[in-house]
């Protein structure tokens, strides 16, 4: 797929992905923030204000009935933490025109681009800042959010584990913030934080989909319009990435839970993420990212000791995660296992040709079908772009067809447990089991 | 003699090649410029199918979860192989599910698509049950068990089933119970694969750059059988009265979360059910808009319209503080709209929105998806989006008539434990 990048204004790109056999187009903004508590706190708040209403669409619901009308398109606004930035994002997926019946010859990407506007240079003011009645409901609605991450059982016991291997790095912030900092925001700050991302924040735009003559210059004048008062000197550049320190020895923590199911989460690190990541997804294919993962063949199949065992790589941190849900008394042994097959993979020779071949084929795969979704081949350049990879496409295949089993036995090698996580399920079972 | 249909929608630019196979298998070809084929196959046959006929027409009720089980199973081959090995050599991810009707194969590929459609079929004609390969998977899916009853919302979508529809297999967890499965044997799985895995009672939709004559051929050679009989299916004799108003519980929660349901086992109109759900329940409507300015809804929220061919529902929920405040607001919004009727603003919102809705599900190789969900429901797989466009007002309010009534309405609840039964999380 082509991609096409150019400069729109100081500190703003555009990237185009054009295609035609899409009904929907995929129109995105990212822009790119240094990673903080006060950061991610005060955007997940902006998000959730921001899309209550603007200046012409005051209330919620203004303002979904005139997206609605627009054949609802989704309009999102999210805060995404990735290990290099914070990113604020701004989306719109919507209809192409051909597929409005009442549009036809109308340009609906131009009801698009001003309803972004909208929302984002013309926001619902009180006072100078945010309307405070929203922000009020909102900061409640986020401390909500922080509480019930313990809802999710399986995402609960990562979350645990992973504050524990990240330490106290930028990234180890907590993706919904904490509630010592909602607390400080306000509808002046909060505002403020807006005016600095228009005028501060390096912006990678993202166009996916039908792409008419004039698209550019409209998305140009788009893009002058909400970087108006940015100066090229002031944009904030992107922190150094910063990596989790390795502790010596391996850290057993465990907690008890109200839940019928134990969680067990071993952190592994993976030594310093290396430029080409190509043997490390291999490898994680064949110890526990597929269907016929080692893992999954043996911790699951063999021994049936769960029904959920993976690994998950935070490839840029230099770590993974073996995540499963086990009860209580099988914790030892799905360790051991974990660590046996782990072990066998250190050795060239116990991988087979047909371990690698899997594993090529179901990356490639993954690959080749980015090109099927406009949301997800953008999100795939945008990680790119971010994390200063080459989307060069021909590259990325060639990395990958490139390893051998010498390379992924070296990554087994380097592979060093670092935390034993367990989230003990204590509820009683009850005379069903 | 197979059969072919070509059914086209200028509107949506989109081909389907319909073809009826001599076996009884209905097959969907949606031939999409993707780089990824996608192939769906399953048969109507779910949780919700709790009994089993034989020959001399006497009705046995087997234990739950095995539908589930049963899924589970079709991955072994006689060889002792998995197949999911299979389709890795292929480059192919396969997959599969349980609902509370159907039982659905699937995979997804880009390279090597006949084959993997070829071991589809074969996958799914094999049953190879044995006493040591059925009690290995009730170690497995007893795992799968724990891990649902730990979930929130599969607690509070079978408490709303059980407080709507009673006594009705669809208020039983899907993969059954730790005590239900441990009853399952080699011969009842035989059984249930007999009655219901015949081609008549089955769906296959394929996407991707597919020539149909190519998938007739590989259908033809897997599955060579002459038509099998209809699948005579246990009919549920639901009222429209909910069981009961309310079930909660308490789980490890931090706030309340809740899911208000409307009984209409009746399933009919489902292109006018959706549209009033949209109206009823969307997010740019009176109902949630108020809800959410008094601060008793947040953006954790979802709604719709759960078309199936057993036990059908209307249902939204979230989180709030106070669930019976957000009960009585839908009650009295509910009441309203079934005595005033619904608004065209509103109306022509809620077309737009659905059929915005049908278009993006054909809008990538997941299209193979919505074609199956549609087929096996008996629907015109591409008719959908403009189905939305075409429900009038009169429709709407007649349908509003009928759904709207409190007797139809339930909640189920999902509380914090109380102070004395937490155990919440703490250090060992």
């Amino acid at each position: 797929m082509e991609i096409k990048s150019v400069l729109v204004a100081p500190g703003v790109d555009l990237s185009v992905i054009p295609s035609e056999k899409f009904k929907s187009n995929y129109f995105s903004l990212n822009f790119l923030l240094p990673l903080s508590e006060e950061n991610i706190t005060r955007c997940n708040l902006l998000s959730a204000v921001l899309i209550r209403g603007c200046g012409k669409y005051p209330t919620s619901a203004e303002l979904g009935r005139h997206i609605a009308m627009l054949y609802d398109p989704d309009i999102s606004v999210r805060t995404v933490k990735t290990p290099y930035t914070l990113i604020f994002r701004v989306n719109a997926y919507f209809l192409d025109n051909r597929f409005i019946p009442e549009k036809a010859g109308e340009d609906i990407f131009e009801d698009i681009l001003s309803l972004l506007s909208e929302l984002l240079v013309f926001p619902l003011l009180e006072n100078g800042g945010l309307k405070p009645s929203y922000l009020a409901i909102e900061k409640k609605n986020q401390l909500d959010r922080i509480r019930s991450r313990i809802n999710n059982k399986n995402s609960y016991a990562l979350y645990r584990c992973e504050r524990l291997a990240l330490g106290d790095i930028p990234y180890a912030c907590d993706a919904l913030g904490t509630p010592e900092e909602l607390e400080k925001a306000t509808p002046e700050s909060l505002y403020k934080l807006l005016r600095a991302i228009l005028e501060k924040s390096r912006l990678h735009i993202v166009y996916s989909g039908s792409y008419k003559e004039g698209y550019r210059e409209k998305i140009t004048r788009f893009a002058k319009l909400l970087t108006a008062e940015r100066n090229e000197e002031d944009i904030i550049p992107i922190p150094k990435l910063v990596l989790p320190v390795d502790a010596e020895s391996v850290r057993d923590e465990a907690e008890c839970i109200d839940a019928f199911q134990s969680r067990l989460v071993l952190a592994y690190s993976m030594g310093k993420a290396p430029e080409n990541t190509a043997p490390l997804q291999i490898f994680n294919e064949i110890f526990g990212a597929s269907p016929v993962s080692r893992l999954f063949m043996n911790v699951r199949e063999r021994l049936n000791l769960c029904y959920y065992c993976s690994s998950v790589q935070q490839s840029a941190l230099g770590i993974m995660y073996v995540v499963s849900g086990i009860s209580a008394e099988n914790r030892e042994r799905v360790i051991k296992e974990t660590e046996l097959q782990l072990k066998e993979l250190c050795d060239p020779d116990n991988i087979t040709e047909e371990d690698m071949k899997n594993a090529v084929e179901s990356l490639l795969s993954a690959y080749r079908t980015l090109s099927d979704s406009p949301i997800s081949y953008t999100e795939w350049v945008i990680s790119r772009e971010i994390s200063g990879r080459s989307t060069d496409t021909d590259k990325y295949v060639s990395e990958i067809k490139a390893v051998t089993k010498k390379d992924v036995a070296g990554v087994a090698k380097k592979a060093r447990l670092k935390i034993n996580y367990f989230l003990n399920g204590v509820a009683e079972r009850g005379p069903d089991e | 003699m197979n059969k072919r249909e070509i059914i086209e929608n200028k509107l949506l630019g989109e081909k389907l090649v319909r073809i009826r196979h001599r076996s009884g298998l209905d097959i969907y070809v949606l031939n999409k410029e993707f780089t990824e084929y996608t192939a769906f196959f399953g048969t109507r046959y779910g949780s919700c199918d709790s009994t089993l006929t034989d020959s001399n027409g006497h009705t046995s009720t087997v234990p739950a979860g095995i539908a589930h089980f049963l899924e589970h199973k079709m991955f072994e081959s006689p060889d002792g192989e998995d197949v999911s090995a299979g389709f890795a050599a292929l480059g192919a991810d396969a997959n599969a599910y349980t609902s509370a009707d159907t039982t659905v194969y699937l995979f997804t590929c880009t390279e090597r698509f006949y084959e993997a459609l070829e071991l589809l079929i074969k996958m799914v004609t094999t049953p190879y049950f044995t006493p040591e390969n059925v009690k290995k998977e009730k170690g497995i899916i007893s795992e799968e068990i724990r891990m649902c009853r730990d979930s929130v919302s599969d607690a509070l979508h079978y408490l709303l089933m059980g407080a709507m529809y009673g006594e009705h297999p669809a208020a039983v967890p899907i993969a059954g119970t730790v005590d239900s499965i441990s009853k399952i044997t080699p011969s009842l799985l035989y059984a249930c694969y007999n009655s219901y895995y015949r081609s008549s009672n089955m769906v296959m939709s394929v996407c991707g750059r597919i020539d149909p004559d190519e998938v007739e051929r590989v259908v033809d050679r897997a599955l060579p059988g002459k038509e099998t009989p209809k699948v005579i299916f246990d009919r549920h004799k639901d009222t429209i009265e909910c069981a009961r108003k309310r079930a909660e519980r308490e789980m490890e929660v931090s706030i309340p979360v809740f899911r208000i349901g409307i009984k209409y086992p009746e399933g009919d109109f489902p292109a006018a059910c959706q549209v009033l759900s949209e109206i009823l329940f969307g997010e740019c409507e009176e109902l949630y808009c108020s809800l959410y300015e008094k601060g008793l809804l947040s953006e954790n929220y979802s709604y719709g319209y759960a078309c199936r061919r057993t036990a059908p529902y209307f249902a939204a929920g979230g989180d709030s503080d106070d669930p019976e405040a957000v009960f009585e607001a839908f009650c009295e919004y509910a009441g309203r709209l079934r005595e005033r009727g619904v608004s065209a603003e509103a109306l022509e919102r809620a077309r737009r929105v659905m059929y915005a809705d049908a278009l993006k599900s054909l809008d990538s190789a997941e299209a193979a998806e919505s074609i199956f969900d549609s087929a096996i429901l008996g629907m015109e797989p591409l008719g959908r989006a403009e189905e939305f466009l075409a429900v009038t007002i009169e429709d709407v309010n007649a349908l509003a008539g009928r759904v709207l009534s409190p007797e139809r309405f339930a909640m189920s609840v999902v509380y914090p434990k109380a102070a004395e039964n937490k155990k919440s999380v703490k250090k060992i």
